[in-house]
């Protein structure tokens, strides 16, 4: 294996893979990265057996074959070394030497074949997403996913098709229990049934995949979801398990729907928590025509009281909610007003940004 | 390695791989028997047999699949050892989560626990969930040597399969690739049926200890006494000597009934053994054989050792 390669080109590869490389684990091999060459094109990839991340790149004087080595290391050598050409190549032992200029390294490796798999990505049926709807999805939706370390399958992203009024949707989930987060583009996919896939394997997507401009292409692989475009390959592991049935929380419309302005209502909300993240975030909410009263606070914490201009014209009610969530949500959303759709004291309030209809959020309300 | 290749333990094997071709694979297993016999290789198997991408039921162990187990980087196949004395709690959280998700590449994903036994009770708690219903999938081997030490609730979630001591012919067939013939002459009174065990011992420290067999049975009771305290110096000695001694009495006894040098354990001393077996009554011998195991089993019990040792020789018969 021998390959001769332009010095930023490597550097930049082998710097998107780092993220990825360095995470902890109990296998030893998966802090290297295994680089195969054919053909005056190189692969370079690293995974943590959750995520994998495969980037393609061109390189000259190619000898086809395989190097494992330590990705910090390797990296660490590249960005230092003078020139702008570097020749890579295998040594006896898996040994490989990196020379550039009058510089030569020699860094012990490893068996590549002792590397993980890297899932195959040929001939699986796929769709195309816009990178920066596919990025818009996730922001919106991975926060409401739940970090609990005992129900895994909610630590994840649920992904499907949905059909509505006779169009396909590409659909994606979070929930916590306590609120949940939905958005939908009017995508047709071939996923033929829902996955579940981790937030940080969602969030390293964006990361990696998030700046580019092009499409991406997505399938389903075995145990795998890749995302796909010229350049990168992310692969993801799918998390076992059903995914909850969602669309019983999702209230309909009602006639209780409350009209407010975003910013008036974060700035608010900002100020009720100084005081509530002392009382369990709870706030409590009474709306009535035009107004919406925001109090909160006891005996022993102070309390706090504002007032803001709503669109109502129901019956006047009270219910309370986290303030943190609504935070959450509101912070989501880029709209200037929200609706807010509520029915009773205990029955879950849904959010939705004004005149949108791809993306939507519940919250729970709290018992103060 | 495949089933193939693995010596004795005919029925468990026999088990695994009906339960593999039958396609009918239980989610869990718990394998118990002595230390050092083999079931965590047996277990190891089964998970290469499970996997392996040429042969059906067995190893290959030429595959990729076969080659990443052997040298355990496969990531599909979890070992989980004791860390310290024992299993904890953060252990099986950290393999919850890590089957939370589908296999990466492998069939089957297999989970092998080795010394199962050491779970502490929160870990087995916790673990219990995961025993009784793994993903799809995904089949768990519980490696023991005392059920004793397992809860109920964990025994009862797994098929369980009985491991033996392996026969003496067994035991050199696995060891002569290691040790010489007479290395393993000098150990085979004290592995039993365990090879691992041969393969901890350290032959020279037998060696010498088993030198001190005759002169602590001289007819002198002196030269017995002093045989004691010296044996008593070293506690791993001491406790040594009196399995020795186990496997002596044993083997003049087998003589005696049998006239046959092959059913010998130590063959390093099979001259000696004759002598005194023509000199001994049975009777007596087994006496001798009843008081060395109180023996041990005081010592098990925190008894003072120079006073058992010296209690265990001056009891013998003699040689």
């Amino acid at each position: 294996m021998k390959f001769v390669i332009e010095k930023d080109m490597l550097q930049t590869n082998l710097g998107k893979i780092q993220g990825i490389a360095e995470r902890k684990s109990t296998i030893p091999i998966l802090a290297n990265t295994l680089i195969s060459g054919e053909n005056n094109r190189i692969s370079i990839v690293a995974t943590d057996l959750e995520i994998g991340v495969m980037e393609i790149t061109e390189a000259t004087k190619m000898e086809k074959g395989e190097i494992c080595v330590s990705a910090r290391k390797f990296y660490d050598i590249i960005r230092e070394l003078p020139g702008d050409q570097i020749e890579v190549q295998k040594q006896e032992n898996f040994w490989v030497s990196i020379k550039a200029g009058k510089t030569e390294f020699n860094l012990p490796g490893l068996d590549p074949k002792e590397f993980p798999a890297f899932p195959s990505t040929e001939g699986t049926s796929y769709f195309n997403i816009d990178a920066q709807v596919l990025a818009e999805m996730i922001e919106k939706t991975v926060f409401a996913a739940s970090s609990e370390e005992s129900r895994f399958n909610l630590n994840g992203i649920y992904i499907e098709q949905a059909t509505r009024d006779k169009k396909d949707y590409f659909r994606m989930v979070a929930t916590d229990g306590h609120r949940l987060s939905m958005i939908e583009k009017e995508i047709k996919t071939t996923f033929e049934k829902g996955i579940i896939i981790s937030r940080r394997g969602l969030t390293e997507l964006k990361k990696i995949l998030g700046d580019t401009e092009r499409e991406i292409t997505v399938s389903l692989e075995g145990n795998n979801c890749i995302f796909k475009t010229e350049q990168t390959t992310v692969v993801i592991r799918l998390l076992e398990g059903e995914y909850p049935d969602y669309h019983q929380v999702i209230p309909g419309a009602n006639k209780k729907q409350v009209i407010i302005d975003r910013r008036e209502f974060i700035g608010a909300l900002r100020r009720a928590q100084v005081i509530a993240s002392e009382k369990g975030e709870g706030v409590k909410f009474f709306i009535q025509e035009e107004s919406m009263e925001i109090k909160t606070g006891g005996p022993d914490v102070g309390n706090v009281h504002e007032e803001i201009k709503v669109i109502y014209n129901g019956k006047p009610i009270e219910v309370s909610f986290n303030a943190r969530y609504l935070l959450d949500v509101l912070n989501n959303i880029d709209t200037e007003k929200i609706t807010v759709n509520l029915n009773e004291e205990l029955s879950p309030g849904l959010i939705k940004p004004m005149d949108r209809e791809d993306y939507l959020y519940v919250i729970m309300p709290m018992r103060i | 390695m495949a089933f193939g290749d693995v010596v004795g333990h005919q029925r468990p094997v026999q088990i695994l791989r009906r339960a593999i071709e039958g396609g009918r694979i239980h989610h869990a297993y718990l394998f118990t028997g002595e230390e050092g016999i083999g079931k965590r290789m047996v277990a190891l198997n089964m998970a290469k047999a499970l996997n392996c991408v040429n042969q059906q039921g067995d190893a290959c162990d030429e595959c990729l699949s076969c080659q990443r187990i052997d040298k355990g980087v496969h990531p599909d196949i979890i070992l989980i050892n004791p860390t310290g004395e024992s299993i904890k709690i953060g252990q099986i959280r950290e393999l919850q989560q890590a089957i939370a998700f589908k296999p990466y590449e492998a069939r089957w994903r297999v989970i092998i626990m080795d010394g199962a036994e050491r779970m502490t009770r929160e870990a087995a708690n916790a673990f219990l969930k995961t025993l009784e219903e793994p993903p799809g999938g995904t089949t768990i081997i519980l490696v023991a040597t005392a059920v004793e030490g397992l809860p109920a609730t964990v025994i009862s979630r797994c098929q369980r399969i009985r491991f033996n001591p392996l026969n003496p012919e067994e035991v050199r067939k696995i060891l002569s690739d290691r040790l010489a013939a007479e290395e393993i002459d000098i150990l085979a009174s004290l592995i039993g049926g365990s090879p691992g065990r041969a393969v901890q011992m350290d032959c020279e420290e037998v060696a010498k200890t088993k030198a001190v067999l005759l002169s602590a049975l001289s007819p002198s009771l002196v030269k017995r006494l002093h045989s004691a305290q010296d044996l008593a110096r070293y506690e791993g000695r001491g406790r040594m000597f009196l399995e020795i001694l186990g496997g002596w009495i044993r083997d003049i006894i087998v003589y005696q009934e049998t006239q046959d040098e092959e059913l010998l354990l130590n063959r390093d001393l099979t001259n000696e053994i004759k002598k005194v077996a023509l000199q001994q009554r049975t009777d007596g011998l087994l006496g001798d054989f009843w008081h060395l195991l109180h023996v041990q089993q005081g010592i098990e019990a925190h008894g003072n050792l120079q006073l058992s040792l010296e209690s265990a020789l001056l009891a013998m018969k003699g040689s």
